[in-house]
């Protein structure tokens, strides 16, 4: 046999190369599936020290700790009878400390008490899906809820539990925005462009009608005395005496303004629908178009940095930074 | 070739049987003429019947789970079908301008009245079902875009803008910078639940009327769909004859240079043909088409009769050389080589059909096809071919160089110096060779790549004009034209989508979904649903969520059309579509496991998702069924090719030495697709069985001179090699020079896989002489015994008798 071993081991070596080039070929590696912050609805941002949280679709919360570098799904326990979260978050806020409130459909209230790492439900309603809208805390320490049909909520344990406000609205009207000051004022931002401010942080309540019939969607304190109102199809109205009076501001864009916010130097911002990024270096007096011709809705925004927003709508997170038309413009010239 | 001992020795019963049918067959020699005659004409005639058949449905693995419900859902949820027709403004400003919006609303109204159009599914700007709304303060303005009586004044053109914008439909039916317009169809595949026999052909070559009728130097047009590929293929078919043409005229050539006559070429051209006539003919008969793989099927015939011919000449232009009359000469010629060359002919049609264990119709039609090709073969060439011989005498210039190239004393020198690789240590240093090239090529063969590789249809080459097409459309839009769909089919639910258990799931999916990596976008019903309930709230994106209730999730009730056509009636299906980046294989199979990996977990009462529909679900489950057949396949060829071996020649030496060169040549081929981007696909799979069946031929005919001159003769390995290449080297070497050239002539085919399939077989075919003349010898110098079975031979002559003449 010995004469042919070397045939035989040739041969062999053959199949044993053969095995390996036709052995089943496994995929290449893939980057994990996660939750992608650009492909989800995203209603509400709010910062706590580094850490961002972002809420929106179908009951997800994100949480990045780079600067939107990278977000994660936060952990969501079960709680208020809500085993497995789906329902929709409309906004978040920080609320002290590392307390953060998120909002949503199904009149859910989450809270979490490590700055967003975890969240339990503590209040939902079993029989309406009626959405809530807005939450703050005011500078009693009560923390006020709105939201649709009218509902305000109140709490004053930190957000541990909720109890409804009384009220007089006889239109039932949608609550979709709050401001909360550090002097004790809130304002409140309604449907059929009713308003609902707060002298005492959020104990009394009373209604405003602005000259309009439309939805408003959010109010913005712009100065210590500035309070601007956003709304329906890029309408914007501003009071200098906490809604006694109220004069509607121009600003050229005829898209529905959903967010706002200030920056830590004074400027005023508002986002809406078709990307619109509204402007205001005065203090809330006037408006210029920043951006605007998108195709999707920008709801809210906050800024991370000096002139740096990071925006949530329906695309998803993205950034922007500020004034960087006017500057790309400046160096032109 | 072979035969030339056998009429001293004493006969086998075997050998009785095969000449009393050659006499028979000789004193019937006009009667096999004239049937063969009529038979030819009968199916030439029969052959005008011969259909084209690029039928989509024939493309798909049906036994596989993804396509058990394909047909059922294909009714429902058209949309693999669908065409899209773009057309692009390329003149001043965008397209809202009096001459697009004439022309763009005359190739709407053209359309709608070609054949095979689902009418009810023609979409575009005109249709009166793509309206825009707007939110007021009082509530909301809808409206069709196109006004009623639309003269496109100034006025109205800027209506038709603006409209456009509030409808929401950039990047679905306009183009992303307002240039483009798109029209989009499905093709009508059942009618009343029936399946429609759609001229595919007829209609893309309507649709390129159309694209010319509107062109212009403002104007482009752009036409996507499985319809236009269609087209681009049997066009391609179509140039496909032209090189059928080329190759016919190469083999004349080769045929000439070999036999120097022409009687002896012309007769090997016609006994090549009639079996590519009788198969036209039959084809049609057993309801078969020639569709874009099949069609290869002709040339592979053609060479394989081509080789068989020249076998078949050369034996009997040697016993005519030896003084024998042409009759007889046809007789020891058929008496030798029937059997060994049914046995040949029945190897590669054994190859042919276990492509036929691919559960892919179109394969399975291939090797149905060759298969056929094959057997007939047996009587046009081992038949027919002797009757005509026997009728023809050799002209004088084949006489005087017959021995030129078959025989020749530098033909003899280069076999003599090559038998020195049927010596020890020259044979070690071939086997290290060939086990160093089958280790670096094993590396290579690692990298081969299920499914397609590059963007756009990938039968066809990047430059042709519908992949030009394609990428036109998919940079100007938001749409994606690689789908995935899963379908959600829902029991115990008379409105499955006012359940919130039913929606909610679909929508955790969707949203899973949209994270796998490679997925650009997904387009669920309760997508649209959030969507539809925030617009119904004055547009705010905060409303955009899943209510509890059924009256809740009513509001978003324009979702639930049927007529969008992601849900049946009452939702007891929907459809998520899934969009991907391109449909790479592994990108491909990274999303479906991904998508899998979630359905496992997901379990909701009544909610049953099932995978996977559209073309990336049938790339999916095609791919998977290519990848499951490859090894089956290479198993069943191998092994049934071993057994075979086995059965002949008694031994497993002659097992190795056959079956190891063939090994190593078929790790090249897998290397070879891997470094020329060519992915394993329904088209490439076959390859190597269709390789390995003929090539297998060179290394039997070799192996079999081999130890029939080692057993009987008593010859030395080395001087029984030597003989084995005299004899049938040359034939060999011929034929593998013939097929190679052949098929390569498709490399330079339309068709992107043809081109693919051509030169992989090309290099089969070539690379397997190489290895039964290199390879073979050394192994045998370690397997058999160096100085032959001189011993042996008084002990049993007639057993190996036997064995070697079974050959």
């Amino acid at each position: 046999m010995a004469r042919k071993s070397l045939g035989i081991l040739m041969a062999m070596l053959i199949g044993v190369i053969a095995v390996y080039a036709f052995y089943p070929r496994s995929l290449p590696h893939f980057p994990a599936t996660e939750t992608n912050p650009t492909r989800l609805r995203i209603n509400g941002i709010a910062m706590i020290g580094e850490r961002l949280i972002a809420v929106g679709e179908s009951g997800h919360i994100l949480i990045s700790d780079d600067t939107g570098q990278h977000w994660r799904d936060a952990r969501i326990g079960p709680g208020a009878g809500i085993t497995r979260l789906d329902a929709t978050l409309t906004q978040v806020a920080a609320v002290g400390g590392k307390i953060a409130l998120a909002v949503g459909h199904d009149g859910v209230v989450l809270r979490s008490d490590d700055a967003g790492e975890t969240w339990t439900p503590v209040r939902a309603e079993a029989e309406s899906s009626d959405p809530l809208f807005a939450v703050c805390r005011t500078s009693t320490g009560t923390i006020i809820a709105a939201g649709s049909f009218g509902r305000l909520l109140r709490s004053t344990d930190d957000g541990a539990s909720f109890e409804p406000v009384a009220v007089d609205l006889p239109d039932e009207p949608h609550l979709n925005g709050i401001a909360c000051a550090d002097d004790g004022k809130a304002m409140i931002a309604g449907e059929m462009a009713q308003v609902l401010r707060s002298r005492d942080g959020g104990a009394t309540w009373d209604m405003v009608q602005l000259p309009y019939n439309g939805s408003l969607y959010g109010v913005v304190q712009a100065g210590p005395s500035r309070w601007v109102a956003f709304g329906l199809l890029g309408h914007v109205f501003g009071t200098d005496d906490f809604g006694d009076s109220w004069s509607e501001i121009k600003t050229g864009a005829e898209t529905s303004l959903f967010g706002g916010l200030k920056t830590a130097d004074g400027r005023v911002v508002l986002l809406g629908q078709g990307s619109t990024v509204l402007v205001s270096t005065d203090g809330g007096k006037s408006f210029g178009i920043e951006r605007i011709g998108g195709r999707d809705s920008l709801v809210a925004g906050i800024e991370i940095a000096p002139g740096r927003l990071m925006l949530g709508g329906e695309k998803g997170i993205s950034e922007l930074t500020l004034g960087r038309t006017v500057a790309a413009l400046a160096g032109g010239q | 070739m072979a035969g030339t001992h056998s009429h001293a020795a004493p006969r086998t019963s075997g050998q009785r049987l095969v000449e009393a049918c050659s006499n028979l067959l000789l004193r019937l020699r006009f009667v096999v003429l004239v049937l063969a005659i009529g038979i030819t004409g009968f199916l030439g005639y029969e052959a005008r019947n011969i259909q084209l058949d690029p039928g989509f449905l024939k493309l798909i693995p049906s036994h596989h789970p993804f396509m058990q419900d394909f047909m059922k859902y294909a009714t429902i949820f058209p949309g693999h079908n669908r065409v899209v027709l773009n057309m692009h403004w390329k003149g001043d400003g965008d397209m809202y301008n009096k001459t697009f919006m004439t022309e763009m609303e005359k190739l709407a109204s053209d359309v709608f009245f070609l054949p095979d159009v689902d009418r009810t599914r023609v979409t575009s700007l005109f249709s009166p079902t793509v309206r825009f709304t707007k939110v007021t303060e009082e509530g909301f303005i809808g409206a069709p875009i196109i006004p009623e009586t639309f003269t496109k004044t100034d006025e109205q053109l800027a209506q038709v803008r603006r409209n456009v914008e509030d409808a929401g439909i950039i990047g679905r039916y306009v183009g992303n910078d307002g240039r483009d317009a798109m029209i989009m169809f499905e093709v009508q595949e059942y009618s009343g639940g029936q399946p429609v026999r759609v001229n595919y052909y007829e209609l893309a070559n309507k649709l390129d009327e159309l694209r010319a009728k509107y062109e212009s130097a403002d104007i482009e047009v752009n036409v996507i769909g499985f319809v236009m590929i269609v087209g681009a293929i049997v066009d391609g078919l179509l140039g496909v004859i032209a090189f059928f043409g080329i190759s016919f005229l190469i083999t004349t050539a080769l045929l000439y240079l070999y036999c120097r006559s022409w009687k002896l070429t012309g007769l090997s051209l016609v006994v090549a043909m009639l079996p590519v006539i009788w198969l036209g003919g039959l084809l049609p008969m057993v309801g078969a088409g020639i569709d874009p793989i099949s069609i290869l099927v002709p040339f592979l015939i053609f060479s394989i009769g081509v080789s068989h011919a020249v076998q078949m000449t050369n034996a009997w232009k040697q016993s005519v050389l030896g003084g024998d009359s042409s009759i007889h000469a046809s007789r020891k010629a058929f008496q030798a080589l029937f059997v060994p060359g049914s046995l040949a002919l029945i190897t590669n049609g054994l190859g042919f059909l276990v492509i036929m264990r691919i559960q892919i119709d179109i394969v399975r039609e291939l090797g149905m096809t060759a298969s056929m090709g094959v057997m007939l073969m047996i009587v046009t060439n081992k038949m027919i071919l002797p009757v005509l011989l026997s009728l023809i005498t050799l002209e004088p210039s084949a006489r005087k160089r017959a021995h030129a190239v078959d025989d020749g004393e530098e033909v003899r020198k280069s076999w003599w110096a090559l038998s020195l690789l049927a010596t020890r240590k020259p044979a070690a240093v071939v086997f290290a060779i060939s086990a160093a090239l089958a280790a670096l090529s094993a590396v290579y063969a690692r990298d081969l790549k299920t499914g397609d590789v590059g963007q756009g249809a990938p039968e066809l080459w990047p430059s042709d004009r519908y992949n030009v097409d394609n990428g036109a459309i998919l940079s100007r839009y938001d749409i994606g034209t690689d789908i995935l769909t899963v379908i959600v089919e829902t029991t115990g639910f008379s409105e499955a989508c006012l359940d919130h258990s039913v929606m909610t799931a679909v929508d955790r999916f969707d949203l899973y979904a949209r994270g796998i990596n490679g997925v650009q976008s997904v387009l669920s019903v309760p997508a649209i649903g959030k969507m539809v309930i925030a617009g119904m709230n004055e547009g705010n994106p905060r409303w955009a969520g899943l209510p509890r209730s059924s009256q809740g999730l009513a509001v978003g009730g324009y979702a639930y059309n049927p007529d969008i056509g992601l849900n049946t009636e009452g939702c007891q299906a929907m459809k998520v579509d899934i969009f991907l980046k391109n449909h790479d294989g592994a990108l491909v199979a990274h999303v479906v496991e991904e998508v899998k990996r979630f359905l496992d977990a997901e379990k909701t009462p009544g909610v049953t998702f099932r995978l996977a529909f559209g073309n990336v679900g049938v790339a999916a489950a095609t791919n998977e069924a290519v990848e499951e057949a490859e090894l089956e396949m290479l198993l069943s060829i191998f092994g049934a090719i071993s057994l075979l071996c086995f059965l002949t020649f008694r031994s497993v030496q002659a097992v190795i030495c056959i079956i190891v060169p063939l090994t190593i040549v078929s790790i090249f081929c897998n290397a070879l697709m891997a470094r020329l981007g060519i992915g394993l696909k329904v088209s490439t799979l076959p390859v190597i069985a269709l390789g390995v069946g003929v090539g297998v031929d060179y290394g039997i005919y070799i192996y079999e001179r081999l130890i029939h001159e080692m057993r009987h003769e008593g010859r030395p390995l080395r001087q029984a090699f030597y003989e084995a290449m005299k004899q049938r080297g040359t034939a060999a070497l011929f034929t593998a020079i013939t097929m190679s050239v052949g098929v390569f002539t498709w490399a330079f085919s339309a068709l992107k896989f043809q081109a693919d399939m051509g030169i992989l077989l090309s290099f089969m075919f070539l690379v397997n002489v190489f290895g039964a003349i290199f390879l073979l010898p050394a192994l045998a110098a370690w397997l058999l015994p160096e100085k032959g079975y001189a011993r042996h031979r008084a002990a049993e002559p007639v057993v190996d008798r036997a064995v070697a003449q079974s050959r």
